[in-house]
């Protein structure tokens, strides 16, 4: 009920304020016959009144929403004081309400700049719904350029779409009068509307662009999202507006003539008619523009969903610089390229055609298997964003998963020998390789819910639930990058909670630009913390204790870590998986790179105060500039 | 033929113009403790910090534990310095799993809401 009034105030206070600025912009800008005065001032009228009271009622579904009340519980005065003041939606619900004061004032004043007061505070009344919006949250110099976007769009489409029912409005009369004037009139009012339309049109595109990347951030989300896919509906809309605007100015507005008689005239009359017809259709179009505006801003956009991807492949950009492959794919987007070019010119110099069926011919012949090289399969779930976190947590229960549906034919550490592994007639992939960094974590999820064709790996999306699933890919990735840590390469550091003694709880992940010295320590660690508690390694360096079994002594002036699957986790990298890592000590960068790590039982290494030191000299002075793979937010 | 062209280029800066932040409706960004941690000792508070700004009069958080008694102090605050943090205090927490339910509304009017658990460790 509350989220049905919302929508409906939303939509009507939308078109009752472009209608409102639209209609005032036009009688400035484009047209204001002396005949249509009257009639104008009552549409004003009736669009002001109407924006009032959808104001009201998006006010009261706010208030009600808000306060978790029906819209008539809302009425409560302490509720309805507390949205006014203490919210700012409130605050720009006040000032916006001010504004429309003054518009009627303005109206009713014979003032001597006319129509400008009332333009200037119905642009402004239209303008700051972009504080009622998705922009509102920004912050910075990027909120006041999606804001100004924000603005722009509203304005325009206040010009271009609120100026369609006064137009409408013009082409009637001029249909209706038996005078030859209004012929000329309706010519000189369609050229300047056109005119209007055109720098509409573009700047409601640009700032449409800007807005839609702010809130879809990518084609995924934009055919793969409820939000994304109504917002190329309201793109299409758009479109045919564009189409018949074109029509409109390319084709009826030239045949617009004031001969009194003749066939000239006839054609005249139709083509009045048909612009009358179309600045309706437009009008529709627009209403329904406005009402896809009204849901999408209640919905969630699509750069916070999981995208269902349509298609059964999508682009692969990889191949651009892969160095076995770029040279041919360029090739082959060049003699693409020079294809449509000829295409193209063939249009102008006819002698062409056979020049380009040849080319054509080669490009098909030698190129089409380059060019799919562009191209990777892809599922549904290609694009989803693992909810997983990457923590050690996730990994250990990961791997708990992968112990008991997977390592019989993957093997235990997923290089594909386990058991049952030899009786397969394909060979179970070894996921320790190096195509597993090739695969987006929506394919692997996709692999493990439903299977592989045309291979025996079965689908499990019946035997685990999507959050295991998940669990596992984090532990897929961090044991093939524990393979490669075994060789001293760089790993992506598991995620974990740390808890210091002043109290603050933060996490590996939220601490950019600081060390990590990662302490596991047994029981027998006494003697190294107190070692560790008089040096200093810096200020940009935090040592944190993982306690591994009874916590030593000590430990209570260190940040420590009591978090879930460390010691399964971190596990995964030293050579020679699956020992106890009591004692073991890694260091992770700025960045949150694993970067080294000095196991007791091998040498002496960190032992030494100076080896420690030097080693974090190393990693200060060689920073690895890219961030770890990419987890995204964990959402909920 | 203007139209089409439009359209054209339309998709062609929506897909180029790929990129920019994930905005709009306050989303949990991170929390302390963080969603499903586990932690040592009893934190004093939690504090989760949303991707905007918050309506204070209309947020709030509420932790219960495992039987589902409230162990928050019922009184959640956004910092006076950053709109986008809700903080609300704890009780002194026995070892045990803990649940947080947080509602919020942005300044864009919009309602979120979501939950996640915590554990003290033994």
């Amino acid at each position: 009920m509350t989220d049905t009034l919302l929508l409906a105030a939303r939509a009507l206070h939308y078109v009752a304020s472009i209608g409102l600025a639209g209609t005032l912009g036009f009688t400035v800008f484009v047209a204001r016959p002396e005949a249509l005065e009257g009639i104008y001032r009552r549409w004003v009228w009736a669009c002001l009144a109407l924006a009032l009271v959808s104001g009201f009622l998006w006010f009261l579904a706010l208030a009600a929403g808000m306060s978790g009340r029906s819209p008539a519980g809302a009425f409560d005065p302490h509720i309805l004081n507390t949205v006014l003041l203490r919210t700012r939606f409130g605050q720009l619900f006040s000032l916006r309400f001010g504004c429309a004061c003054l518009i009627v004032l303005a109206l009713l004043l014979p003032l001597r700049f006319g129509r400008i007061f009332p333009l200037t505070f119905a642009a402004a009344l239209l303008g700051s719904l972009a504080w009622a919006g998705h922009g509102a949250d920004d912050t910075g110099a990027n909120g006041i350029f999606h804001v100004a976007a924000d603005v722009t769009h509203l304005l325009m489409a206040g010009a271009w779409i609120g100026g369609l029912a006064p137009l409408a409005l013009l082409f009637h009369r001029a249909i209706s009068s038996s005078e030859s004037d209004w012929v000329e009139i309706a010519r000189r009012s369609a050229r300047r509307f056109s005119a209007l339309g055109i720098v509409a049109v573009g700047l409601l595109l640009a700032s449409g662009v800007i807005n839609a990347s702010y809130l879809v951030d990518s084609l995924a989300g934009l055919v793969g999202t409820a939000y994304g896919q109504l917002l190329l509906v309201k793109i299409a809309l758009f479109a045919a507006l564009v189409a018949l605007a074109t029509v409109n100015r390319e084709v009826l507005t030239p045949r617009l003539s004031a001969t009194p008689r003749g066939a000239k005239q006839r054609a005249s009359l139709l083509a009045l008619r048909s612009l009358h017809r179309n600045s309706l259709i437009e009008a529709g179009l627009g209403l329904g523009v406005l009402a896809i505006v009204a849901v999408l801003g209640t919905m969630v956009p699509a750069a916070h969903q999981q995208p269902l991807w349509p298609f059964p492949i999508r682009f692969n950009a990889d191949v651009l610089t892969a160095p076995e492959f770029r040279g041919e794919v360029w090739l082959a987007l060049a003699s693409a390229a020079l294809g449509l070019g000829l295409a193209c010119a063939s249009f102008v110099f006819r002698k062409l055609w056979g020049a380009v069926a040849v080319v054509w011919l080669v490009i098909i012949a030698f190129f089409l298997p380059s060019l799919s090289l562009l191209t990777l399969p892809a599922y549904p779930t290609s694009f989803f964003q693992s909810p997983a976190g990457y923590t050690t947590s996730s990994i250990a229960l990961g791997q708990k998963a992968f112990a008991q549906n997977c390592a019989s034919c993957h093997g235990a550490e997923g290089q594909g020998d386990g058991p049952l592994a030899k009786q397969l007639p394909d060979p179970p992939a070894d996921l320790t390789a190096g195509h597993i960094y090739a695969h987006s974590d929506g394919d692997l999820f996709w692999w493990i819910s439903h299977g592989i064709a045309d291979t025996p790996m079965p689908g499990f999306a019946g035997r685990m639930d999507e959050a295991t699933i998940w669990n596992l890919i984090d532990f897929i990735h961090a044991n093939a990058d524990g393979v490669r840590a075994a060789r001293g390469t760089p790993a992506q550091a598991p995620d974990f909670a740390i808890q210091c003694p002043d109290g603050t709880i933060t996490a590996l992940r939220q601490l950019d630009g600081t060390v990590v010295h990662l302490v596991f320590a047994g029981p027998q660690a006494g003697a190294r913390l107190a070692a560790l508690s008089r040096l200093d390694l810096g200020g940009d360096v935090m040592t944190v204790i993982v306690p591994i079994g009874a916590p030593a002594a000590a430990t209570s002036i260190f940040c420590t870590s009591a978090e879930i699957g460390m010691a399964e986790a971190y596990a995964l990298y030293p050579p020679g998986h699956g020992q106890d890592l009591a004692g073991d000590e890694f260091l992770i960068d700025a960045k949150g790179w694993l970067r080294g790590m000095w196991l007791p039982r091998a040498d002496a290494g960190w032992s030494d105060d100076r080896t420690l030191k030097r080693e974090l000299e190393e990693i200060r002075a060689n920073p690895i500039l890219a961030s770890p793979r990419a987890t995204g937010h964990v959402h909920h | 033929m203007r139209g089409r062209l439009t359209g054209f280029l339309l998709v062609l800066l929506l897909v180029t113009g790929a990129g920019g932040g994930a905005l709009a409706h306050a989303f949990l960004d991170h929390a302390a403790p963080p969603d499903g941690s586990t932690l040592g000792a009893a934190p004093a508070a939690v504090r989760i910090w949303f991707t905007q700004e918050l309506e204070p009069a209309f947020s709030g958080i509420e932790v219960t534990d495992a039987t589902g008694a409230r162990v928050d102090d019922d009184t959640p605050v956004v910092d006076a310095k950053d709109h986008t943090l809700l903080i609300v205090g704890l009780k002194k927490l026995p070892p045990g799993e803990y649940h947080v339910h947080w509602h919020v509304i942005s300044v864009d009017t919009h309602a979120t809401e979501g939950n996640f658990t915590f554990r003290v460790g033994p």
